[in-house]
């Protein structure tokens, strides 16, 4: 009985989208380089990826940020056309995994049926997801209802957590940046799936989808605005008399990120009661259409340069205050990097980078258990500490060289100064060094390091042009500070 | 047929070789729980080989006995007898148990301690199997400072290449007389570690000459080796620093030990102990014509040697040739000026220090039990009990073991070591887990006892407040009694704290 009521479902559906409009959804066929974070100065390998995308009215073809990432080349093929079209990216963002793609041949979009903007969904809805799953050449069409809507990591990000809506229709390799489809019109774009569970797959869902079209009308995409905190929920009876929370709503900030747009606004100890005029639950939820949802929703509405008010509860005392949204990104990287080199410093055999998810990643799948245990506290605590640095540089990697010898088991240490001018940042590293380098009166590079039990990394300045050279030679290492 | 007889004539042989200073150690143990501490979890058993060294007196590896409840000793030929501890030295791994049945001690005699040996000599290791005496040979591949599991002393272990497994206590043999115990093993490359003569002898004699046993000087000096050319140029500037025999000498000293900080500091080069000088590696010569003697007052010997280089990591020298309390010379260099400097020699003391690798004089782990959170003193134990712990153990209390395990202090982290859920503390679990207590009502926190004074003061509630974090664990006073009567009955509790 289920499966009959499923297949009348599906047929409903798909004969209610216009029939031509299948057109508008498109196979992707990608070939990428990845970077490489572990040697930061040479690519790594290349390989083919295949996805779903479709074009929405006015002409944007719209896919997930993943499909495309690192492309070196991206075709479309239509359904209905045997030619293939090239296509480049003309924006991008990693946190919510969306692309908006561009055809090179403007032919790419003749006659083609273009998908309209739905209206946001409901729990319970019934939708289909259309793409190209397991690289086939044919489409397909799988059915399913509007789940539940959760907050979650984007894996393309790593560590963006946005809105998702949650289906049994199944989503599978290949379904990634195809449409979701409710009445005929877009509600979302399917991305990702968990595999340990049955029948639950997710898609972006339409607000985070307008939230995208709407940022890049500018020509530019800023990106979702961050508050920058960390608050602890108020289910403790004491600890809600303690802050003179009376009702159940109110969150308290237990940190706050260094640039972020509450910074000098709010304080740590403040508890949070409403943001927008919307109240904020003890648990950080607040009420919607879809049940209790997380009180990220108000924010991940908003735009960079928008002003919200946040009503706080300061010493027991109610307080206004007006925030212009922004986002942060100074302190440990905690986003993928894509479609851009990492940044590193090289000289005499030593690579310099800045901390970073993708650097701890080098250590595998269990980095968060095999990388040094000194990174992971940075990365733990750096962003949200009261250091003035704005990165944490690491000395990742010592190329085996004459001139290193003696302090190769420097690798992974964190640079404190360098001849005692304190690092705050890869750049600044850089500047430190081309001052040093061209000081007569010093004759080594001393670097030190956060860690006290450990020797200085001392390079001598009349051996360096030497140690570049075979560096080069051995490891194609380029030297990037001069 | 071929093979029974080869059986036959292996019993015989050991038979023929029984050696009559061994006996089977059996410990019954059990630990206290870290995580519930008023408690102790479960029983178990361990078992390994002692040598008689004197009468009535055997030696075996201190880890054998840890958490003990109960020991015995055995022979294949006789029944179990009780043992008792007559001197343990946790931070070298060292222990003599003794046994007063007269019986049971007619049948062993004692064994004598080697004299020199070196590297590649064959040595024969002995054991116990289906309580036959076993004998199997190993070759002295190399030595190896060894870290004690209890403490961060690091002390002389001679690398044995064998194909046998090990066994806790073991005795390497040379020439009938005892040369090392076995503490430890590395299976991957058939190598067993022996503690060496050196570190036995000095134990030995400290325990049954000096009145009062001084134990071992806790070297708490880590330095790196100066053989990197461009180091030794940057460092040494116009000093060459090398010997009569133009062998270059000194070490970077990058932890000084906060013990001899006065003396002793970051960024120095040391280069000689009272007259020993120290290669740019950190050896020192072992000196020649070992000899011991147990009216010496300062024995001045190494049994062992590099059969290459003769020496030995000064560190070992340090740990072997002198006493607690006994004071020494030191050449460094600071920046570029020699400077000669004097330094008491003290024994580690895990109370003394800011994170104990184990409070090995106290089982007993010391907690207070307050809203549910379990509150502890940080130790190189509760971060041991996960597997791999410099990998697994909660990153922000395995930092402050590895910077606090030999910084000296009279203070203590003090972290919620667990949490027992209950109505007085919903909401709390995501915040504090493993996190280190910074104030309890605005006292600051450096152990148990900060805590205990401060849980005293009498206000409306109670903030606990964390590192890193401005959460706050906070209890209305007026609610905690009736929640401590709730938790105790709740979790089986007997003491809501335990302070050694």
């Amino acid at each position: 009985m289920k499966s009959k009521l499923i297949l009348f479902i599906l047929i409903f559906s798909i004969f209610s989208i216009h029939a031509n409009s299948l057109n508008s959804i498109v196979k992707i066929i990608v070939n990428r380089q990845d970077r490489n974070c572990y040697a930061p100065w040479q690519r790594g390998n290349i390989s083919g990826a295949s996805g779903s995308g479709f074009v929405l009215e006015g002409g944007a073809i719209i896919t997930n940020a993943h499909v495309v990432k690192n492309a070196t080349t991206i075709i479309l093929k239509r359904l209905d056309s045997p030619r293939q079209f090239s296509a480049h990216v003309k924006y991008v963002s990693n946190e919510c995994d969306l692309a908006y793609i561009v055809a090179d041949d403007k032919s790419f979009y003749k006659n083609i049926n273009m998908l309209k903007l739905g209206d946001m969904p409901d729990l319970g809805d019934n939708v289909i997801v259309i793409g190209y799953p397991a690289g086939g050449e044919k489409i397909s069409f799988t059915a399913g209802v509007i789940s539940r809507l959760d907050y979650e990591v984007y894996v393309q990000d790593g560590n963006a957590m946005n809105f998702v809506f949650q289906t049994d229709a199944a989503i599978n390799p290949g379904n990634s940046g195809g449409p979701v489809l409710m009445d005929g019109k877009v509600v979302g774009v399917a991305f990702q799936a968990q595999s340990n569970l049955q029948s639950v797959g997710y898609f972006i869902p339409f607000m985070v989808l307008q939230h995208f079209l709407k940022d890049i009308q500018d020509g530019n995409y800023e990106g979702f605005p961050k508050l920058g905190i960390a608050y602890e929920d108020m289910q403790n009876k004491a600890a809600r008399e303690f802050y003179g929370i009376t009702d159940e709503v109110g969150i308290v900030i237990t940190n706050i990120a260094k640039d972020s747009p509450v910074t000098g606004i709010l304080k740590e100890d403040d508890v949070i009661l409403k943001i927008d005029n919307t109240p904020v639950g003890i648990d950080g939820k607040i009420t919607s259409r879809w049940g209790r949802i997380n009180n990220d929703f108000i924010i991940k509405n908003k735009f960079i340069g928008e002003k919200i008010k946040i009503c706080v509860l300061r010493n027991k005392k109610h307080i206004n205050k007006s925030i212009i949204l922004s986002t942060y990104k100074k302190g440990v990287r905690k986003s993928h990097r894509y479609n851009e080199d990492y940044p590193y410093l090289s000289i005499a055999g030593y690579v310099f980078q800045p901390l970073s998810r993708d650097y701890l990643e080098t250590w595998g799948k269990k980095w968060y258990v095999l990388s040094p245990s000194s990174l992971k506290y940075y990365y733990k605590n750096f962003n949200l500490s009261n250091e003035n640095r704005k990165e944490i540089v690491v000395l990742s990697r010592i190329l085996p060289l004459e001139i290193n010898q003696g302090f190769r088991h420097l690798s992974y240490e964190t640079v404190n100064n360098i001849n005692g001018k304190k690092v705050l940042s890869l750049n600044d590293m850089k500047n430190i060094l081309k001052s040093v380098l061209n000081n007569k009166k010093e004759s080594y590079i001393v670097i030190t390091f956060d860690e006290m039990n450990t020797i200085p990394l001392v390079i001598p300045k009349d051996r360096i042009k030497v140690a570049d050279k075979k560096a080069f030679e051995s490891y194609l290492l380029p030297v990037e500070v001069r | 047929m071929k093979k029974i007889l080869l059986v036959f004539i292996f019993l015989l042989t050991s038979s023929l070789y029984a050696d009559d200073f061994l006996v089977t150690v059996n410990v019954a143990y059990q630990p206290y729980s870290l995580t519930s501490p008023w408690r102790k979890s479960v029983i178990g058993n361990r078992s390994g080989i002692g040598v008689m060294v004197k009468k009535g007196i055997f030696l075996i590896p201190a880890d054998l006995i840890k958490d003990f409840t109960n020991i015995t000793v055995s022979t294949p030929n006789s029944n179990k007898v009780n043992a008792t501890v007559f001197n343990v030295d946790y931070g070298m791994n060292l222990c003599l148990l003794k046994v007063d049945d007269q019986k049971f001690l007619s049948t062993l005699n004692t064994i004598k301690l080697a004299d020199s040996y070196k590297i590649g000599d064959s040595f024969t290791i002995e054991f116990f199997k289906d309580e036959l005496l076993v004998k199997n040979n190993g070759t002295f591949q190399n030595f190896y400072l060894l870290k004690s599991w209890f403490s961060p002393y690091l002390y002389l272990t001679m690398v044995i290449k064998t194909l046998v497994k090990s066994t806790p206590g073991m005795p390497l043999i040379k020439n009938g007389m005892l040369a090392g115990i076995c503490v430890a093993s590395n299976d991957n490359k058939n190598q067993l570690y022996f503690t060496s003569l050196e570190v036995i002898y000095h134990f030995l004699k400290d325990s049954f000459s000096n009145k009062k046993y001084k134990g071992f000087v806790f070297n708490n000096i880590k330095y790196t080796d100066m053989k990197s050319k461009i180091f030794r140029e940057y460092m040494l500037g116009k000093n060459t620093l090398r010997d009569k025999n133009n062998v270059e000498l000194g070490v970077y000293i990058i932890r000084p030990g906060s013990n001899y900080k006065d003396s002793l500091k970051n960024g120095d080069i040391l280069y000689k102990i009272d007259d020993m000088t120290i290669g740019n590696g950190g050896r020192v010569k072992a000196l020649e014509n070992p000899f011991f003697s147990f009216s010496e007052s300062r024995q001045k010997y190494f049994f062992i040697s590099d059969k290459k280089s003769g020496d030995i990591d000064f560190r070992a020298m340090m740990n072997n040739i002198y006493f607690p309390g006994d004071t020494i010379s030191l050449s460094i260099l600071r920046k570029n000026k020699s400077i000669k400097t004097k330094i008491a020699l003290m024994k580690y003391d895990p109370e003394k220090f800011l994170v104990p690798e184990t409070f090995y004089d106290r089982s007993r782990p010391s907690y207070i039990i307050y809203g549910g959170l379990i509150l502890e003193e940080l130790s190189g134990s509760f971060l041991k009990q996960w597997k791999d712990y410099d990998e697994n153990s909660p990153v922000d209390l395995y930092l402050k073991y590895k910077n606090g395990v030999t910084k000296m202090s009279d203070k203590k982290y003090v972290f919620v070591a667990n949490y027992l859920a209950d109505e007085i503390n919903l909401g709390y679990d995501d915040y504090c887990y493993y996190k280190t207590v910074k104030y309890i009502n605005d006292i600051p926190i450096g152990s148990l006892k900060d805590v205990e004074k401060a849980l005293n003061i009498k206000r409306k509630y109670t903030v606990i407040e964390f590192e890193n974090t401005s959460f706050k664990a906070i209890f209305d006073q007026a609610d905690i009694q009736k929640a401590n009567t709730r938790i105790m009955n709740n979790y089986d509790i007997n003491n809501m704290k335990y302070i050694f």
